[in-house]
Formats: C-alpha cells, sequence, structure tokens
C-alpha cells in the first residue's frame, strides 16, 4: 500500500514574501498541493493523508470546491484528512456540510473515528479540532484496533495547547505510521514510523529550511517513508559577517552574492554581524536587489572593547557611561544601550 | 614626568636639532617663526604618536604640516625624560615607510614596549586629548563669532561633564539623537505600513458588513413574500373547503318522516279494521277504545307522511339547484387551480432565492470572520518590536549618559571649584576670591562684594580662569605630575598678573615650559 502524507498546507494564508513574490504567493499554496496531487497520480498512491490545517482559516465554500474537485480528479488516491487547529470544525463551518467526493473520507469527529479501506487491508484512524486549542491529550490513549492489517493514525498538534502527546506513547500505540501535522518543521519521531512531515510550503518566516510531504508504502516488510522536498520556496536567514573594511556598498555586494549562492527564488532575512568602521552605517533600507529580503537586522558593532575601554577611561566620562551599565547582559536592551552610547561618545572624541 | 632633551632629527624646519632642558620653569625664547608651535607639536608626536590622517582632512594635519621640509622621508626625532626616578630615551620615526617607535630605560637598558602600553603607563594613561586639555595650554580660542565668555563657558561645561573634556558631550547627545529620529522614521514607516494593511482589511469587512445587512435585508423581504404566499395558500385552501357544497342527497329526515307516516297511517287502518272485527263477533265493550286509538294513529301517521312529502318535495328542489351550482363551482376550481400552482411555483422559486441568499450570506459571513482573524493577527512583527527596542535602547543610551555626565560634573566641578578658586585667587593676588561654576555652567568670579558674571570680565581675566582650571584638572587627572607646556598663554596678562602666574608656578612640583615671543617672562623670572 503505497501513501502520500502531506500536512499544514494553509490555503488561504497569505504569507509574508518581501515585496517581489507577496502577491503571488498565496497561489503557490495551491500550485504545490496540485504538484503533490500529480505526484498521487505518478505514484499510484493508494493514499493521501492529510494531517490538518489543510486551511489557514474557516474555509470557504468556494475553495472547498475547488479542493474537492482536485481531489475527485485524482485517477486511484483515496484522500483522508483531518481539521487542525486552524480550520478547526466551528459550530458554521462548511466542513460540516460539505459533500465531498467518492475518494475523500473526512475524520472530522471530536473523538477518535476510523475508515476502513478493505481493498488496501488499512484502516486510517483519527479526529479532528472543534475548537482552536486542546490541551487534553487525546492520542496518548489511542491504540490501533486491530480492524485491519495496517492501520494508520492521522494526528495534528504536539505542543501545550494543541494536543500535548507523549512521545512513548505513541510509539506503544500499535499503528504501522503515525502520519503528524501541526510543527511546521519536518522532523522524524520514530524513523519510518512516526513523522511531522512539515507544512508543504513554508507559511511564516520562521519556517525556514525545506518544505516537502512525506513518500511511503507499506508492505509485509514493514514501513519505509522518505521524505521528499517540493516546496516552491524557502526561507533563509542568513548571517553576514562585516568586518572594518566594509563599506554600504560592499555589504550590499555580499548580501547579494550570498542570496544568489542559496537562489534568488528564496526569500531571506539577513543579519549583519561583526564589527565595522565607526563611520560606516550600513544603509539597510536599500540593500535588497530583488525584492527576496524580509528584514536586514543590523548587530554590527563598531569594534571596541567595553572592558578596555572603562580601562582607558576611567576618569572621564565615557568610563562612568560604562559604569552604569555594570553587569548588562549581552543582547539585551541595556547592552544596545551601551553599545550605541560609546559609538557615539568614541565618535565625538577629540 | 621631566622632559630633558628633545632631539629633532628630522621634524618640520628642523633637522638634527637638540634641545636640552632641566626641571622648573623652562622658557624657550624666539621670535615670529622660530618655530615655538613645531617645538610643541614635537612634544605632542612624541608622547601621542603621529600618523597621517585620511582623506581630505589630512593635508592639513599636524602630520603634513610637520613633515620635514627636507628629505621628507626620514622623519623622526628622539625624546628623553625621567619618570619615577628612572631615564628614558623614546625614538620615533614619523614617516610611512620606516615608521617604528622604541623605548629604552637608560638606567638598566630594558627595552620596553610602547605597542603593550609601557609609555602609556609610564604617562598614566594620559591621552592626547587629556594632554590638549589640561598641561597643553595655549590661548582661550573662541569660535569665529562666538564670545570668549562662551567659549570659557563650554569648555568647563564639558570639561566638567566629560571628565577631561576630551570627549563632546552634546556632540555626542546630538548624535544618539540623530540616530534615534532615524529610527523613528523606520519605525513610522513600519507601522504606517501596519496600518495600511490594517485598513485595507477593515475596508472589506466593511463592504462586507454591508453586503451581509444587504443579504440579511433580502433575506427578510424573500421570507416576508414566502409567508403572505403560504398565508395565501392555506385561505385558499379554507374557502375551497367552504365552498365545496354538500353531497346533494335526499335528506335522511325526509326519509325517516316519509317511512314513519307510512308505518302510522298502515297501523291507523290496522286498528280501526280490528275494531270493527271486534264489534261483529261480540258486543265487546273494547271495542270502541281501540278504534279511538286506531283512528289516533291513522291521523298521526296522515300528518308524519304529509310532512315528509313537504320536506321531499324541498330537498327535491334544493337537489335540482346544486346540480346548477356545481357547474359553476367546477369552472372556479379550475381557475383556483391554476392559481394554486402558480403560487406554489413562486413560493418554490422563493425557497430557492431564500437558500441562495443564506448560501451567500454564510460565505461572506465565514469570509467576514476570517478577515476579522486576520485583523486580529496584524499585530507588531518582529521588525517593529526590534526598532521599538532599537529607540528605547538609544533613549536609555542618552539618559544614562547625562545621569554618568551629572555625576561626574557634581565630582569635579566641587573640586575644581575649591582648587580652580585657589590658583585664581592667588593669580589675582586676592581680588577675586572665588570662582564658581553652577549647575548651568555660568561661571562667575566672587570680588569680597559681589559675584561678576564672565561676560563683564577682561579677556586678561578669562584668561587666568581658564588657565586656572585647567591647571586644577591637572591636577585632579594626573597622579604623575606632567610638564605643563604653555604656548604663549601669557600675551594678555599684565606685568602684576604675570609675576603672579610666574611665581605659582614656579612653587608648582612640575616641569613648565613656556614658548614665548616675549621676553618680559625671561626678566621675571631673572629676578626671583
Amino acid at each position: 500500500m503505497k501513501f502520500i502524507h502531506i500536512a499544514d498546507v494553509h490555503l488561504g494564508a497569505e504569507p509574508d514574501a518581501g515585496a517581489a513574490y507577496s502577491g503571488r504567493r498565496p497561489k503557490e499554496l495551491w500550485d504545490t498541493l496540485e504538484k503533490v496531487l500529480g505526484v498521487c497520480d505518478r505514484e499510484q498512491a493508494d493514499l493521501l493523508l492529510i494531517a490538518g490545517d489543510l486551511f489557514h482559516r474557516q474555509p470557504l465554500m468556494r475553495e472547498l470546491k475547488e479542493v474537492n474537485y482536485l481531489f475527485s480528479e485524482l485517477k486511484r488516491t483515496n484522500v483522508v484528512l483531518i481539521a487542525g487547529n486552524h480550520d478547526y470544525i466551528r459550530k458554521d463551518s462548511y466542513y460540516r456540510t460539505f459533500r465531498w467526493a467518492e475518494n475523500v473520507t473526512p475524520l472530522f469527529g471530536q473523538s477518535m473515528g476510523y475508515v476502513e479501506f478493505p481493498e488496501l487491508e488499512t484502516a486510517v484512524y483519527g479526529l479532528s479540532y472543534h475548537r482552536r486549542e486542546i490541551k487534553e491529550p487525546l492520542y496518548d490513549r489511542c491504540f490501533a484496533q486491530g480492524r485491519q492489517k495496517y492501520e494508520i493514525l492521522l494526528a495534528h498538534g504536539g505542543d501545550d495547547k494543541h494536543i500535548p502527546f507523549n512521545r512513548e506513547a505513541l510509539e506503544k500505540s500499535g499503528f504501522d505510521y503515525i502520519a503528524l501535522g501541526h510543527i511546521h518543521k519536518p522532523g522524524v519521531l520514530e524513523e519510518n514510523r512516526i513523522i511531522y512531515a512539515g507544512a508543504l510550503e513554508p507559511v511564516d518566516r520562521n519556517d525556514t529550511g525545506p518544505h516537502g510531504y512525506v513518500r511511503g508504502e507499506i508492505t509485509e516488510r514493514g514501513v519505509r517513508a522518505r521524505w521528499i522536498p517540493c516546496a516552491e520556496r524557502e526561507y533563509i536567514h542568513l548571517t553576514i559577517p562585516v568586518n572594518e573594511k566594509d563599506t554600504s556598498g560592499s555589504i550590499k555586494k555580499k548580501i547579494s552574492e550570498s542570496k544568489d549562492r542559496c537562489d534568488n527564488k528564496n526569500i531571506y532575512k539577513i543579519t549583519l554581524t561583526g564589527v565595522r568602521d565607526e563611520d560606516v552605517i550600513p544603509d539597510t533600507a536599500h540593500m535588497d536587489d530583488i525584492g527576496n529580503v524580509l528584514e536586514i537586522v543590523d548587530e554590527t558593532r563598531p569594534a571596541f572593547d567595553p572592558e578596555q575601554l572603562l580601562r582607558e577611561n576611567r576618569n572621564n566620562l565615557i568610563g562612568h557611561f560604562i559604569e552604569e551599565f555594570r553587569g548588562c547582559r549581552e543582547g539585551s536592551v541595556e547592552y544596545q544601550a551601551l553599545c550605541e552610547g560609546l559609538e557615539a561618545l568614541l565618535k565625538n572624541k577629540s | 614626568m621631566k622632559i630633558t632633551e628633545l632631539y629633532l632629527k628630522n621634524f618640520g624646519k628642523f633637522s638634527e636639532k637638540h634641545f636640552y632642558l632641566k626641571d622648573g620653569i623652562q622658557v624657550i625664547y624666539g621670535e615670529n617663526e622660530f618655530g615655538k608651535s613645531t617645538l610643541h607639536a614635537f612634544i605632542r608626536a612624541m608622547l601621542f604618536g603621529m600618523e597621517r590622517g585620511r582623506g581630505r582632512a589630512a593635508g592639513r594635519d599636524a602630520f603634513s604640516r610637520y613633515e620635514p621640509w627636507e628629505n621628507p622621508n626620514y622623519y623622526a626625532g628622539v625624546m628623553r625624560f625621567v619618570c619615577g626616578g628612572r631615564n628614558f630615551r623614546l625614538e620615533r620615526s614619523f614617516d610611512r615607510f620606516s615608521r617604528h617607535v622604541s623605548l629604552i630605560c637608560e638606567d638598566d637598558g630594558e627595552e620596553l614596549s610602547v605597542e603593550h602600553g609601557d609609555l602609556d603607563m609610564l604617562l598614566g594613561d594620559m591621552t592626547p586629548s587629556e594632554f590638549d586639555n589640561t598641561v597643553s595650554v595655549g590661548q582661550l580660542l573662541a569660535r569665529p563669532g562666538q564670545e570668549l565668555a562662551e567659549a570659557l563657558k563650554n569648555y568647563a561645561a564639558n570639561y566638567y561633564e566629560t571628565g577631561g573634556g576630551e570627549v563632546d558631550l552634546n556632540g555626542a547627545l546630538l548624535a544618539l539623537k540623530e540616530r534615534r529620529r532615524e529610527v523613528e522614521g523606520q519605525l513610522k514607516t513600519a507601522e504606517s505600513q501596519r496600518a495600511d494593511v490594517y485598513k485595507g482589511l477593515s475596508q472589506e469587512c466593511g463592504y462586507l458588513e454591508k453586503d451581509l445587512q444587504k443579504l440579511e435585508k433580502e433575506y427578510e423581504e424573500a421570507r416576508r413574500e414566502y409567508e403572505n404566499g403560504q398565508r395565501l395558500i392555506e385561505s385558499t385552501d379554507e374557502k375551497e373547503r367552504e365552498r365545496q357544497p354538500g353531497n346533494g342527497g335526499y335528506g335522511e329526515s325526509a326519509r325517516g318522516l316519509l317511512m314513519g307516516g307510512m308505518a302510522g297511517v298502515f297501523a291507523g287502518v290496522c286498528g280501526i279494521a280490528w275494531a270493527c272485527l271486534l264489534r261483529k263477533w261480540s258486543a265487546f265493550s273494547g271495542a270502541v277504545p281501540v278504534a279511538v286509538f286506531g283512528v289516533l294513529i291513522l291521523a298521526a301517521g296522515i300528518l308524519l307522511l304529509a310532512a315528509g312529502v313537504r320536506r321531499w318535495v324541498r330537498e327535491k328542489k334544493r337537489r335540482n339547484e346544486y346540480v346548477s351550482k356545481k357547474t359553476i363551482y367546477s369552472h372556479d376550481k379550475s381557475r383556483l387551480q391554476d392559481e394554486t400552482v402558480r403560487l406554489e411555483e413562486s413560493q418554490k422559486q422563493l425557497r430557492w432565492e431564500m437558500s441562495r441568499i443564506q448560501a451567500e450570506w454564510k460565505e461572506k459571513h465565514i469570509r467576514y470572520e476570517n478577515l476579522n482573524e486576520q485583523i486580529g493577527e496584524n499585530i507588531p512583527g518582529e521588525e517593529e518590536n526590534r526598532l521599538k527596542e532599537r529607540k528605547k535602547a538609544l533613549l536609555l543610551a542618552e539618559e544614562k549618559i547625562k545621569t554618568a555626565a551629572g555625576k561626574l560634573g557634581r565630582r569635579t566641578s566641587d573640586y575644581l571649584n575649591q582648587r580652580a578658586s585657589e590658583i585664581f585667587s592667588e593669580l589675582t593676588e586676592g581680588k577675586y576670591r572665588r570662582l564658581q561654576v553652577n549647575e548651568r555652567f555660568e561661571i562667575s568670579v566672587w570680588d569680597g562684594t559681589r559675584y561678576i558674571r564672565t561676560e563683564q570680565l577682561s579677556r586678561g581675566t578669562l584668561e587666568q580662569i581658564y588657565f586656572s582650571i585647567r591647571m586644577s584638572a591637572a591636577e585632579l587627572l594626573q597622579e604623575e605630575p606632567m610638564p605643563v607646556i604653555l604656548d604663549d598663554t601669557f600675551a594678555f596678562y599684565d606685568e602684576k598678573r604675570l609675576e603672579s602666574v610666574l611665581k605659582w608656578l614656579s612653587r608648582q612640583e612640575r616641569q613648565v615650559i613656556i614658548f614665548t615671543c616675549h621676553k618680559r617672562e625671561e626678566e621675571i623670572l631673572r629676578i626671583f
């Protein structure tokens, strides 16, 4: 039995993707879903497992119709889906009344439900969110019931407010495969068995790294699951070291080159670190050449060492100023104030 | 520290020139163009080094000014000095190619390292600007357009609050303020971008709200229409039931009356006949009552029969009427049925319309709620928070600089007021007893009866205040008494004051080097 496992597609989201890509980003989420449906056909997958948050918010009727049409076009794949915390089944949710295509089975109950596919010798279990947050560890007490030869759990959550679970309990639950959703970063809790597919496309600026889906197969010999990247874009956080020789222009060039190396279709957050010439203040507002930079964080400091400065300036204002910040942690607002103040004082030192 | 020898190997206009200095007051007399400023600059360069500046300013900096007139690639000098009872020889070469510095203790031949701060230690960590602001005394210089008193005030303010005047306090605060403005500008942009998003979202929400209200109204209208339709259908049904005629057959009552009447007539006739028979057979006395009874029954029967006939006739008439009526009714009914069909058709359409409105309303409502959710999520992002933090840091930096300056100012001003007053009082031979600098750094002097503001003082007196503050600051800052270098400082002093200042200087535990183009210093000193 072959399956594809996806999660957190977040259709309808409008991810922040920089000036160049933000406009077309919502459409790309749909495109990538279609791409995965194409994979289902090509790979002749028997099941498409969607582990929650197919939609970013309450789905609209036209969106449901759209997605249902796409599912209905699948050649042989049956779709099983649950609702996650984002598209939870509200009282007025269309999920309650929507008539899905024949090959689509939602497991929209509040408590554990299942669907059997005798021809695949497979049963899929799952439950859906009927509220935004579920703090009860609902998955800790659920076990494979032995209805079919192969049993799969479709689960969404894993943090404190969204069905926290005990990993060991899941390992002992007896399911052949547990398709997890909610955490956007792909991750394996147990090799070939308990897997977060991660968001299909990154939807938040902090969803860094590659994104994709899980392709798996359950046979007599067990489960083989492989994670496959397929997202159109990636959020990449780049740290760019700056030194005393750099100028605004050379930093801009460095940023541009680093982006080129990582592919310009991606979306970047740039952090400038290191020491810089005290007269160079990077003009971060004009360093995005392509429009794929979300933010440039300037953490550079002019070259100085507070301890040494204190030794050299014990009697004057600089020394007294440094004394005012005795014991402040690096990275705190106080430390920032110390650096900013020192920079201003040193620059105005005759 | 005492300088014993200045050996200008090649520096400015001097080449291979030795100047030997002794302890106490050393007057270096020279006419204009002699090279007094060059010597002064040489001392500074030897103490702190000198590098070629960068950029456009380089053309006018000290390095270029004192670049040797001849053979500029040989740009070097030696200074000998005594410090802490030991003799040192400091040699520097300034030119680009052979730039180096060496410091040797001549007593034991130990080579010290300038790079590792050995010279700084000997100088008591004195910085170049501290040197410029204390022991290296020129004339009080006002910026063009600035009053001398103002310049003095600025000097004192900056001096007191920055502990040596090497930091331009206001400049630093201004730089911080400028940066804060910049950050505030960026923050404003970020906030307005977010406000634009909010505006866009709430505008769409507003449109949706209007649409929803319109749909609700439409639905209400359709519902009312539908209910009216239903009521119409119900009332037609009722009317039809009312209008429907009875079965039109003979009434049970007429039939009963006829049957009863006939039975009565029959019973009466039978009774009378029975009475006749009784009379014939015997003279039975009971025959008469029987006959009377028979007649009575007969009469009743006849009466009933008559009533029956009457009712039958009436009902027959009504039946005829019904038949004619029924034809009218069936005609009516087909018309009514058409109407009902039409009505029901429109009701069906209304029902369809209502569910369409409902569906549209729900779609829009869900979109509306999703948008509201999105508005709720439109909170300051990372960038905005970072900018806010940066603004906070800049404000804090400003505040802390002021606090530090205040503390430093109080600490130094107490001391300086006292010590500078002593010096100033001595210079003026007690004419002024006290020098006072208030918290706004306004300087005034006490002549025993009143405070006089600096604006009212002569240039010479201002110079003396300047000198007093510098000297007291030097005492405050430098543990090791550094040589005082006075470069044409006394030009505005009168004879009396010059005498006082020289007297005061001669009592100090430090070397004093006076550069002058007048002979009077030497003359006064000769008298001592």
